[in-house]
């Protein structure tokens, strides 16, 4: 995985709608991001909404942790924007064996 | 492991309330009463009385682990009710035990108001209890909420003595390992090696950790990355018995002399290691609880030269 750009923008919004783009969706349960890669253009959103019984986040994979959600309990969610091109790899930092890729091309 | 239906006594039960009280808390799991004869801990799920009669030794202790304070999903509902429960059970047979062991995962999700909670729930088995942290306990601040609460002492691992036994906490949540495997650290590891220097290889050893500290199923993150190096250190003693809790589930493996055991949860169950299965909360449906979790007692009896497991079902 190349290195964040620092173009890339963790916006953390809790209750933002859904924008009329391509934006992404990712469903945690039963312990697993699904679908597990999204693609999305620069500048588009991905929404994780956890609908597991457990407690999760979203947590990149670079040392950096150059993005993280808050812990989203079961019924919360978090949206973050992806303002630059590249292949982000993510987990779970309470799990993680769940992991995910966001893909901004 | 045997599944064992627990059955309801004549006069026993006013209502279907408690019967089925009762026959939640075989699935949530209540506590586990160690009893350490000869430097031999032996364990039984409290409530069965047919082996209350064993409890006869010098010394013994329980375990509880796994409250989960802050869950509300619907592998169980009351999560309060079920730990109250089995502090219950655990305050029954209070004068058989020296004190109380917490193999972590106190909280769900490392809130004050839930640590306050759960502490005021076990503080009514009215037992001095030892606290080691899991992974939902240290969410937060690095688990401030937590150690200010139920740490021992400056370190976040500890050790003592009970008549002869030697006791030791760890900590191998703070830093969690690759896919999630418990991690102890240099410093700890350390720590551990001086801990146990010197010591007569006679004495019995008892080890408490929250998650596995041997590999489990690592592909769930059941298992501890140093699992080798530490059953090194621990290999010269003639007694030893390591007692976990993260899984939710009684497993247990004896390698030479050393025992490992990990403790039922009072908040849900989670599934048994498989590829196809996923290691989140378990939902057992109502009319399936008695078959899916009936549950198992194990006694660890000296034999000649090694321990020996003999499956104790309940209220058999």
């Amino acid at each position: 995985m190349r290195p964040l750009s620092a173009g890339l923008l963790a916006a953390l919004l809790a209750t933002a709608p859904l924008a009329a783009r391509a934006d992404r969706q990712v469903t945690i349960d039963q312990h697993m991001f699904v679908p597990a890669t999204v693609t999305v253009h620069p500048g588009e959103k991905v929404t994780w909404v956890n609908k597991d019984q457990d407690v999760h986040n979203v947590t990149s994979d670079d040392q950096g942790r150059s993005f993280r959600t808050p812990l989203l309990d079961a019924g919360e969610s978090a949206t973050l924007t992806f303002a630059a091109p590249g292949t982000f790899g993510y987990h779970c930092s309470v799990h993680p064996d769940m992991t995910g890729t966001v893909i901004v091309k | 492991m045997k599944a064992n239906q627990r059955q309801s006594r004549p006069g026993d039960a006013p209502g279907p309330g408690r019967r089925r009280v009762l026959e939640c808390m075989v699935w949530a799991g209540t506590g586990v009463l160690w009893t350490v004869a000869g430097g031999v801990p032996r364990s039984r799920i409290l409530g069965n009385e047919a082996e209350a009669a064993e409890g006869a030794a010098s010394f013994s202790f329980v375990q509880i682990s796994d409250s989960h304070l802050g869950f509300h999903g619907a592998a169980n509902p009351d999560v309060p009710g079920t730990l109250r429960r089995a502090i219950a059970e655990v305050k029954e047979n209070a004068d058989q035990a020296a004190f109380m062991i917490h193999t972590g995962d106190v909280s769900h999700t490392s809130q004050p108001v839930q640590f306050d909670t759960a502490r005021t729930i076990i503080k009514e088995a009215g037992l001095e209890t030892h606290f080691v942290p899991g992974e939902h306990d240290v969410l937060v601040d690095a688990g401030k909420g937590y150690f200010s609460r139920f740490g021992e002492g400056k370190a976040r691992w500890y050790s003592f003595d009970e008549k002869g036994v030697h006791f030791i906490g760890l900590d191998n949540v703070s830093a969690l390992g690759t896919k999630g495997l418990g991690h102890l650290g240099a410093d700890q590891l350390a720590w551990l090696k001086k801990d146990l220097a010197g010591r007569s290889a006679s004495q019995p050893i008892v080890v408490m950790a929250h998650i596995p500290l041997w590999q489990v199923y690592p592909q769930w993150g059941w298992g501890t990355e140093e699992a080798a190096e530490l059953l090194a250190m621990l290999r010269q003693f003639g007694s030893v018995t390591v007692l976990n809790g993260h899984i939710h589930q009684i497993i247990q493996k004896v390698e030479g002399r050393v025992t490992f055991h990990t403790a039922r949860s009072t908040a849900f169950p989670q599934a048994a290691p498989a590829p196809d299965a996923n290691p989140g909360p378990l939902k057992v449906p109502a009319g399936r609880l008695k078959e899916v979790l009936g549950t198992a007692s194990v006694s660890y009896v000296a034999g000649n030269a090694r321990l020996a497991i003999i499956d104790t079902p309940l209220g058999a």
